[in-house]
């Protein structure tokens, strides 16, 4: 049996795959597969040359429109000369001897563009692999380049067309921009063959609230076009040809968590207030400007972190000022009378949007604040449109990334030459705004008291601060499985941080990912965590679990937890504790056994 | 139709960025332009084709314009060549 006739036999069964759940909820539907670079291309005869010249034509306009914004935010970010390479990836895109023999040859042998594409490209490559100059070959990496983008942009034509109806998208890697880009159609769910559940996309469909499962090796290889799979986000699994019992079982499991979610959601907008009176703010994490409509339905009380750098992101290029201030102006009225805490720029790391500024380490590179110290004018302006929009409603801002004091008193004297210039302007803003910092480097954690002097609150990155603590990059797949956030040092760590700033008589929040996992609620609510900031989605069950908790036992039960020598033995106590509790919550939630 | 042949003299050839120059100051030009190496022959308006010369340093390539303003094509395209693609 060829492997072709194989998939075709294997089509018929039902075939369930792991993978992880990166998004929660159930989704059935038919699956769409999105192609990638690399893409095998198939050689296929069209009726309609001319339709294939104009798929073209779209194809290298936006492979060039791509590489413009690439270009623009290169001149910005490394500097003219290195930039250079991208303009040559312009002219490639515009080389009109090269596309006329392409286009000429699409219409006397009547094959599909990706065909036609594909072999002439081929055809220069081949050329400068031959070449004995180790420089050269290098170069044909170049001419490589510009083929798979227009073979992408070709396949991308391609799929919005057919991307009328709600499909499951399928693809081998999720990339942030993809996930943004594809919610604007209408998705059912998320797959993909590689990915963990704290990627930046991961972390974009959950506050897209659509249901995904990543890391599933081979979901490309057993999926084709209109199939029909279900995938199951909360438990990391996807269903290929599901059996009409199994479609049947996973609707009713469909149904019940949906039944929890809309009694969870009823109850959003009560207080989070423990039985015993503490009351404590829980708040949203956004990212998008589409998850604004969110806030209220999910009960936030404020933004507790507004994320800028997508802005950058969606449109490829920095915004000015008055751009900035219109879409932070936006996030204002929406959260009112609540405020929004603006998380300055935080570029770098994982969330490079110049794909080839490649840092060897760039977890421990230019990112963060350390960047835009080094730019003080993009601070400068970005300063000044959070300023703007806080004439409107409460504000606060807060600087990422930052590991000395040093950053912080320097951050800050860049925030009142902002001040100062704009009432030079005569604009109106918020005198008084509050300044915070988040902590997620280890060396910031110690120095949490001495930091707290200079700002008004502190905000606990827990992903960056567990990998840095515990030397795991998160990303990286072979090691990927000792990221563990519920490791001790990183609980003795948060501690640390809330005391410190409790001592110093300010609030200290959490905008990392733990704020949001239900297993963790009781604790960091007995650690003396005052603000729960998390993916909107979270937020009700956040709340349930507070309102339903007594303050003064959440602090026995930490003080007990904080003993342990073992991420095991924590999660095994709170697992226990949220099973017993909070039963309907675990199995929505945590659990990963079958819950029918 | 004029010709001359010239020499590579930068140390890394005519890579990219170079290749990128020389099309955009090809473009200058109405005449048309080929470039020959060892006998093969690619049009000097096509930064792809250029590329695929993998002319290194050392390299001896024949330049070829034809057309109303060749001669002054062919010197601004040999200087462009002494010049080492202005990275000697």
């Amino acid at each position: 049996m060829s492997s072709e006739e194989k998939v075709r036999a294997s089509q018929r069964e039902e075939l369930i795959l792991h993978g992880i759940g990166a998004s929660p909820g159930i989704a059935i539907g038919k699956a769409l597969l999105l192609k990638k670079d690399g893409i095998v291309v198939e050689e296929k005869s069209v009726d309609d040359p001319a339709a294939e010249l104009a798929r073209l034509q779209k194809a290298i306009e936006r492979s060039a429109h791509e590489v413009e914004k690439i270009y623009h935010t290169a001149v910005e970010k490394i500097g003219n000369d290195q930039a250079k390479i991208f303009e040559a990836q312009l002219l490639m895109l515009s080389d009109p001897v090269f596309f006329d023999g392409v286009k000429h040859k699409i219409a006397k042998s009547k094959k599909n563009a990706e065909f036609v594409v594909s072999t002439e490209f081929s055809k220069q490559v081949d050329q400068l692999r031959r070449s004995e100059n180790e420089i050269f070959k290098q170069r044909a990496m170049e001419i490589d380049d510009a083929k798979n983008r227009i073979l992408r942009n070709l396949a991308e034509a391609k799929l919005k067309s057919r991307f009328e109806g709600t499909p499951i998208v399928v693809t081998s890697e999720l990339t942030p921009a993809d996930a943004v880009l594809l919610s604007r159609n209408s998705v059912l769910g998320y797959v993909s063959d590689f990915g963990g559940a704290r990627s930046h996309a991961s972390i974009l469909s959950r506050s897209l609230g659509i249901p995904a499962v990543v890391g599933l090796k081979e979901a490309t290889k057993h999926v084709t076009d209109g199939m029909e799979i279900i995938i199951d986000g909360y438990r990391g699994i996807i269903v290929i040809n599901p059996e009409e019992g199994t479609v049947k079982k996973f609707s009713e499991r469909k149904e019940w968590c949906d039944k929890l979610d809309s009694e969870l959601m009823s109850e959003a907008a009560e207080p989070a207030l423990t039985t015993d009176g503490r009351r404590v703010s829980v708040e949203a994490n956004i990212e998008l400007l589409e998850e604004l409509p969110l806030l209220k339905p999910h009960g936030a009380d404020g933004i507790g972190l507004f994320r800028t750098e997508p802005l950058i992101i969606d449109s490829g290029s920095i915004p000015d000022e008055m751009e900035q201030a219109d879409i932070f102006r936006k996030a204002v009225e929406e959260a009112k009378p609540n405020a929004v805490i603006f998380r300055t720029f935080d570029i770098g790391g994982d969330k490079i949007f110049v794909e080839d500024h490649a840092e060897q380490n760039p977890f421990l590179g230019w990112r963060g604040i350390r960047m835009m110290l080094d730019r003080p004018e993009l601070l400068r302006d970005q300063f000044r449109a959070i300023l703007r929009a806080s004439a409107f409603g409460k504000c606060k801002i807060m600087y990422p990334m930052v590991a000395t004091v040093e950053e912080v008193i320097r951050a800050n004297e860049i925030l009142n030459e902002a001040k100062v210039s704009l009432k030079k302007d005569g604009i109106k803003y918020d005198e008084k705004i509050d300044v915070g910092v988040m902590i997620e480097i280890p060396s910031a954690a110690l120095m949490s008291k001495e930091i707290a002097k200079h700002v008004a609150f502190l905000s606990i990155g827990t992903n960056d601060l567990t990998q840095y603590l515990l030397a795991v990059d998160r990303t990286n797949e072979l090691v990927a499985n000792m990221f563990e956030e519920f490791h001790p040092s990183v609980l003795r760590t948060l501690k640390f941080i809330i005391d410190a700033g409790h001592e110093a008589g300010i609030k200290v929040a959490m905008c990392g990912e733990m704020a949001g996992n239900p297993l963790a609620t009781v604790m960091l609510l007995g650690m003396g965590l005052d603000e729960f900031s998390a993916v909107s989605s979270m937020l009700p069950v956040l709340k349930k679990i507070i309102r339903l908790t007594n303050y003064k036992n959440a602090r026995k039960f930490t003080r007990q937890l904080l003993k342990m020598d073992s991420a095991e033995e924590v999660k095994s106590a709170l697992t226990e504790y949220l099973k017993t509790r909070f039963e309907r919550i675990y199995y929505t939630t945590i659990s990963k056994e079958n819950s029918d | 139709m004029v010709q001359q042949e010239v020499v590579v003299k930068n140390r890394l050839g005519l890579h990219t960025r170079p290749a990128a120059s020389l099309v955009k100051l090809a473009a200058r030009f109405k005449s048309e332009f080929f470039l020959e190496r060892d006998g093969y022959r690619v049009n000097g308006k096509s930064i792809i084709g250029v590329m695929t010369l993998a002319a290194e340093e050392g390299a001896r390539i024949l330049l070829q314009f034809e057309g109303e303003d060749e001669q002054a094509a062919l010197a601004a395209m040999v200087d462009f060549f002494d010049r080492g693609f202005d990275e000697l």
